[in-house]
């Protein structure tokens, strides 16, 4: 993945075919982290009551707003074909929902592994015989440190310099 | 923050004495290290829902990865639930904790 441009309110990648077929597998299993996954506390019982549910229902509702986003996205004619892959305009707050929805996707996977401590290598899962997970882990998380070398690279011409204190 | 309806404890600045009004400060917001999220991304999220520099960004996470955790806020209940939605949109491993 590469950055092509940006301003305050955008930004243009450019996806390769590999990339745009991975993110198009990857939408299918979408989302893979469920909010009951991720409790509030670990001690409960401090919680106002409802608190904890609250949130589920707001977590699942985001979920669902994600999900339309990105079947929308996969589908619509917002990838333009280019020579090297495929050219794409997104918001920054766009780039931020397909940072949660890759992660959401490496975070699941990994929990139906049974949240490992030691993470399967590109060479274990060459060996063949790997869990579904496990790739979907490994892939998502490929996607996920491709847009952030995107999002951290310079373009020519841009000013690096920190803002004058 | 500037949208803030309640105060909001720099974790970094718990040094500073405290106003004398009785604010409420009584919940933590806790990130937990695990194995899965890339430090990177820790790091984005961090300066992303935080919006602090980079620097202070990389300091939690590195906390977050060496210590098992860090305290990335402090404030009344309901601001710092709104912090721990916010991380864990982002499949981040975050709680809130009781002050005290």
């Amino acid at each position: 993945m590469k950055l092509l441009h940006r301003n305050d309110e955008t930004l243009g990648v450019q996806w390769s075919h590999t990339e745009k077929r991975l993110l198009d597998a990857l939408a299918e299993t979408y989302p893979l982290h469920q909010p009951e996954e991720q409790p509030l506390s670990r001690e409960p019982s401090d919680l106002p009551d409802g608190a904890e549910s609250w949130l589920h229902a707001a977590r699942s509702e985001e979920l669902n707003q994600n999900r339309a986003w990105l079947g929308d996205l996969v589908r619509s004619d917002r990838f333009q074909p280019s020579e090297q892959g495929w050219r794409q305009e997104l918001t920054h707050p766009e780039v931020e929902t397909l940072l949660q929805i890759l992660n959401n996707i490496r975070v699941g996977a990994w929990a139906r592994l049974g949240c490992p401590e030691i993470l399967p290598t590109l060479a274990d899962l060459l060996k063949g015989g790997a869990d579904r997970n496990a790739w979907l882990m490994k892939l998502a998380g490929e996607l996920q440190i491709g847009l952030l070398l995107a999002l951290d690279a310079t373009l020519d011409g841009e000013d690096t310099a920190p803002p004058a204190e | 923050m500037a949208d803030s309806a309640s105060p909001v404890v720099d974790p970094d600045e718990t040094t500073k004495e405290k106003p004398a009004e009785s604010h409420d400060f009584g919940w933590s917001v806790v990130v937990w290290n695990d194995p899965v999220n890339f430090m990177e991304f820790v790091t984005h999220v961090f300066m992303n829902v935080f919006r602090w520099p980079k620097p202070k960004a990389e300091k939690h996470m590195l906390e977050v990865h060496e210590k098992g955790r860090s305290v990335v806020a402090q404030a009344g209940f309901e601001k710092a639930e709104h912090y721990v939605h916010l991380l864990q949109g982002y499949s981040l491993h975050a709680t809130l904790e009781k002050v005290g």
